[in-house]
């Protein structure tokens, strides 16, 4: 007989690989349904909303699945579509991956004519995929991946995001233009997003005349006080890019700046938010480049009505400046529904194609046959200064560069 | 020069909290045969206690973490593992696994899924420079409570008569029944300080980081558990060894790997794993082999 505590050690061991392997278990699945009411009836509108209502994916998701919900009851106060009501059946997939193209079925199994998917490529893909097969139209309200499009397979699908191109340009442009010439690059692996984040942001960089004196990743969870050691020990940096989310985003932030990185940081979408500021009491001199902003101070006085409208609706602001394309979801499918005349996926997708410079809520909106997401739109620099979250000002891509 | 040292000060301090999390995780599977998954979950309610309460009352917040922390160990035993304790260590590892996963998702719906955050004794976050080596007063502060609570934790398994009873059903729990050990009293007292310790790393933690989500424990968890299986399940000493070594490990690692490979340093820590599990299936620490729990 072996001895228990050597096949306890193995089962631990496996155990704890699994974890691992399956990227640290963060919540158990859960799928509720709270469908409105009866599929495609009346001949009007269905969105089957395939998002994370809880999970760790809800803080992305839900600020623009709250405003979906909100733009649908403007229209049909309005009178609806040709006199439709707009339908909404929502699945909640708890952010678990394995649920994705089960809800997705479900909903298409429902009368849904439109998916609305979850707010990062490699969560939604599933269910952006059994889409694509039913020949149904697929919308990501804030995918950043320019590869939501035909590079990942979808041709029925588009992003209202602001892809990652852009957005990593506009932080490189920025710093820059802030005269930050050499930078460290600190890469959250965990997602594609601030992977893809940080190699623009360098490429940009560098291409405008920048200097990287280092380049360090980590994951969510870890502390970074070894990397902090490492950039204190180097060249010292002018700007840092902090490409990750919250709350290992926030970890990184709190370990730069207790232990004495005191340079300018500049950082994405991922970081938007006040949720985490109070975990770095008196945190300055950090800049986000986002969507749009939640403290009432947008350039854009209807994102101000909407956020203020968020806050009467559903008790609190949004925690994050991509609240505003889920109206701009909405928005995009009766204007693109004005052209098509139907609800078919390939004639309501050649009307996508056919925006140019649309006016969304979210900015200017134009698609193309190999980006099915945007990359030139303005967005808003925030500063954080004294812990208080504020805008700084509007500002578009001077150039987009990719990275392969 | 100053590099090596900062670097070995970053460790001491990363292996000093793995190092409480693998006595909490340690103490309890002497007992019970438990590796209990559901540990960090402990952890992560002192930590909801600590950031919720802390703006409030840094004291009520400290003191309360502890009551948390001990309860919610407490709970665990008596709601789900006492009826377990006939099965078989196979069984209670699934099943702390599973509560990991429950109370994840209660927290989730408690606190909501996005982080809570707080400044959380902001004061030992600040750093000073000596000699070109920067000291964080929260790494010596880490250092010295794990200190404390292993010599604590010492003290008591030796110098009272509830630690000696623990140890002695720790070295066999069927003898030692047998010999007149309250098991249920042994079980709740071992449970009760997991549960402390859990609180104690919570503290480090929330200090570090300043924020709390519902899966905020499951890392040092881990990590604790890895350390106590190199170290040795059975042997308490050699788990919180095994948990220093772990911490230390992967901060040399994040500190000392070049670039290129730096990413795939997790991997090498649990290369280090499978070649102590080959080599010493008991762990670094543990001599012969261990014994079946009925």
């Amino acid at each position: 007989m072996k001895p228990i505590v050597a096949r306890s050690g193995a089962a631990v061991a496996v155990a704890a690989s699994f974890v691992l392997l399956a990227g640290c278990v963060s919540s158990a699945p859960a799928e509720s349904d709270s469908t409105s009411s009866a599929a495609g009836e009346g001949g009007g509108l269905t969105i089957g909303v395939v998002m994370a209502e809880t999970g760790f994916m809800s803080p992305f998701d839900i600020p623009a699945l709250n405003t979906i919900k909100m733009e649908v009851d403007a229209v049909n106060e309005a009178g609806g579509i040709d006199g439709a009501p707009i339908e909404l059946n929502i699945v909640d997939t708890g952010s678990d991956l394995d649920q994705y193209a089960s809800a997705a079925q479900q909903v298409i199994d429902a009368g849904a004519d439109v998916i609305v998917v979850t707010c990062d490529y490699d969560v939604a893909s599933p269910a952006s995929l059994v889409a694509e097969a039913a020949g149904i139209l697929n919308i990501a309200p804030c995918v950043g991946d320019t590869i939501y499009g035909p590079a990942g397979g979808l041709e029925l699908g588009f992003s209202m995001g602001n892809g990652t191109p852009g957005e990593s340009s506009v932080m490189a442009e920025f710093a820059f233009a802030e005269g930050w010439k050499n930078a460290v690059f600190l890469t959250d692996t965990s997602i594609k997003y601030t992977v893809g984040q940080c190699d623009v942001a360098q490429k940009r960089f560098e291409e405008l005349g920048g200097t990287t004196v280092g380049t360090y990743d980590y994951v969510q969870g870890e502390s970074i006080v070894e990397t902090v050691s490492q950039i204190t020990a180097g060249t010292a940096p002018d700007v840092v890019f902090n490409c990750g989310y919250s709350p290992g985003g926030a970890q990184a932030a709190k370990d730069l700046r207790d232990n004495g990185v005191t340079a300018p940081i500049v950082s994405g979408f991922g970081m938007d938010g006040t949720f985490w500021l109070d975990s770095v009491p008196g945190l300055s001199d950090y800049y986000t480049v986002t969507y749009s902003s939640i403290m009432g101070d947008d350039p854009n006085a209807a994102v101000n009505e909407l956020a203020d409208g968020y806050e009467a609706e559903y008790g609190e602001r949004p925690s994050v400046g991509s609240f505003v394309t889920g109206t701009s979801t909405v928005q995009a499918l009766v204007a693109a529904y004005e052209t098509a005349g139907s609800w078919d996926g390939k004639a309501l997708a050649d009307a996508f194609l056919a925006f140019d410079g649309e006016d969304l809520l979210v900015g200017p909106t134009t698609f193309t046959d190999e980006l099915h997401i945007n990359v030139e739109r303005p967005q808003r620099v925030m500063k954080i200064t004294g812990g208080e979250l504020a805008f700084l000002e509007e500002r578009a891509p001077e150039k987009v560069v990719f990275v392969d | 020069m100053t590099s090596f040292l900062q670097a070995l000060i970053d460790a001491t301090s990363a292996g000093a909290v793995y190092a409480l999390a693998a006595l909490g995780i340690g103490l309890v599977f002497g007992v019970l045969r438990l590796a209990n998954f559901a540990y960090g979950e402990i952890i992560t309610a002192s930590a909801y206690t600590l950031i919720i309460v802390w703006p409030i009352n840094p004291v009520l917040a400290v003191l309360g973490a502890a009551v948390v922390g001990v309860a919610v160990a407490l709970l665990m035993n008596y709601a789900v593992f006492s009826w377990l304790r006939s099965q078989s260590a196979a069984t209670l590892l699934i099943a702390s696994f599973g509560l990991s996963i429950l109370l994840q998702r209660i927290y989730e719906g408690i606190f909501g899924a996005n982080v809570l955050s707080a400044s959380v004794a902001s004061g030992l976050s600040t750093s000073v420079n000596l000699g070109g080596v920067r000291l964080n007063l929260l790494s010596v502060v880490t250092i010295v409570l794990a200190a404390v609570l292993l010599v604590g934790v010492q003290l008591f398994l030796t110098r009272t008569s509830i630690g000696l009873q623990v140890q002695a059903a720790s070295a066999d729990f069927r003898i030692a029944r047998l010999l007149g050990v309250r098991s249920g009293l042994v079980i709740a007292v071992t449970f009760a300080i997991s549960g402390f310790i859990a609180a104690a790393v919570a503290f480090v933690l929330t200090v570090q980081s300043g924020t709390v989500g519902p899966s905020f424990g499951v890392q040092p968890t881990l990590f604790g558990l890895i350390g106590a299986v190199i170290g040795g399940l059975r042997n308490l000493r050699g788990a919180v060894v095994g948990g220093f070594v772990v911490g230390v490990a992967l901060s040399l690692l994040t500190s000392w790997l070049p670039p290129e490979i730096n990413p795939f340093r997790t991997a090498f820590v649990y290369l280090l794993v499978i070649a102590v599990l080959v080599l010493r299936p008991n762990g670094l620490f543990s001599a012969g082999a261990g014994k079946v729990r009925t």
